[in-house]
């Protein structure tokens, strides 16, 4: 059996790899920081132009409806993509990390509501962000449909568009309550591992 | 006005400061830190990553270093918070991976080559066991082969000296 100097004489003789130098890692460090906030601010305004462009959209719609159905429709969804975009600029910035600075024990607390924090927001999606954008977008439909099915033009067709919409939310949905949440889950369920182990203290 | 001026002068001052200080932590800690990301993660790539990690979580929490704990508790307490926080985010990409030093040159005579090979196969073994303990655990054994006392890993995990002997006692024997 080895002995503990053993050990830790193996330990420390194992190759690490090149040595870098702190400058190096320094601007690797700047890059990576500035990356990130670069990507969510890029991601805020992306997000933010498709509202506008929807809101717009609908805007114009709206003012040019006569059909109450569609008209309600289209300010619903007006309405939705401004709280968007207030949501996106409001909450939208991801919440900062916990300091690593602190103990494990404290560290896996105060990463485990960080990630319960996401949870809860990604599963919040459906009522802040798709249902009422799908509300909207089911009032314009019924409207048309009303409309064609007053002019005897009705067809099976008309059923793509609704179906269309609908696969596509339901996969947004998707993406974000049971896939990321999942994700999320095993993360801290993996980070959690072993974490609540009572201390055999003497 | 002048006010405003001194204080981004102040913040320059302490972000040079701040960045020499900086490149000396990561220069002294380097090997110890490219040792402990080796028992997190198994993938090349991913140690250099959860590397640049630690070093990105070490230069955020300088300006807050206020000596309360030594230089060398407080960076291994950054280290392993954000080793295990990542290698909870990483899927196995491989079981295996060969260890670095399969890549460098061994001795070439037999007997040479034998034991070079032998003290690989049991340093893989001693990584491999790392990697499979609970965070918790894995961070007391770590800390411990790095040489650090009792009472240091104390201050770094709040887990009493008596029970870091305890749980070191018994990882030996499993």
């Amino acid at each position: 059996m080895n002995r503990p100097d053993d050990l830790e004489q193996l330990w420390k003789t194992q190759p690490v790899g090149p040595a870098m130098e702190g400058e190096e890692m320094r601007k690797i460090v700047m890059a990576r920081m500035e990356k990130f906030d670069r990507v969510i601010r890029k991601r805020d305004i992306r997000e933010t132009v498709a509202a506008l462009v929807v809101a717009a959209f609908f805007t114009y719609a709206a003012w040019r409806q006569t059909n109450a159905l569609t008209l309600a429709g289209s300010v619903i969804i007006v309405a939705s993509a401004l709280w968007t975009i207030y949501y996106i600029w409001r909450h939208g910035t991801e919440p900062s990390d916990p300091n690593p600075d602190q103990t494990l024990a404290g560290y896996q607390r105060a990463l485990a509501r960080k990630y319960d924090h996401q949870i809860r927001l990604l599963r919040n999606v459906k009522f802040w962000y798709l249902a009422p954008m799908y509300v909207g977008l089911l009032f314009g439909s019924a409207g048309m449909l009303k409309e064609h099915a007053e002019k005897g033009t009705l067809k099976w067709q008309d059923a793509l568009g609704p179906l269309f919409y609908t696969l596509v939310f339901a996969a947004v949905w998707w993406l974000n309550e049971v896939h990321t949440v999942r994700k999320l889950q095993r993360m801290r369920t993996k980070l959690m591992a072993g974490a609540e182990e009572p201390e055999t203290s003497c | 006005m002048l006010a405003e001026a001194a204080g981004a002068n102040q913040t320059t001052t302490f972000r040079a400061a701040g960045s020499g200080r900086f490149c000396e932590l990561f220069e002294a800690y380097q090997p110890a830190m490219r040792r402990l990301v080796a028992a997190y993660v198994i993938n090349a790539a991913d140690r250099e990553d959860l590397l640049q990690d630690i070093a990105t979580g070490i230069w955020k929490s300088l300006p807050g270093f206020r000596g309360e704990s030594s230089e060398r508790t407080w960076i291994y307490r950054i280290a392993h918070n954000i080793a295990i926080r990542y290698a909870a985010g990483v899927r196995t990409r491989s079981a295996r991976e060969p260890m670095l030093e399969d890549t460098f040159d061994h001795p070439s005579s037999d007997a040479g080559a034998e034991a070079a090979l032998l003290l690989d196969e049991r340093r893989r073994i001693l990584v491999e066991s790392i990697r499979e303990l609970p965070p918790a655990d894995r961070q007391i054994v770590t800390l411990h082969l790095e040489g650090l006392s009792a009472a240091e890993i104390e201050e770094i995990t709040e887990i009493s000296q008596g029970a870091v002997a305890t749980r070191l006692t018994r990882i030996r024997k499993n």
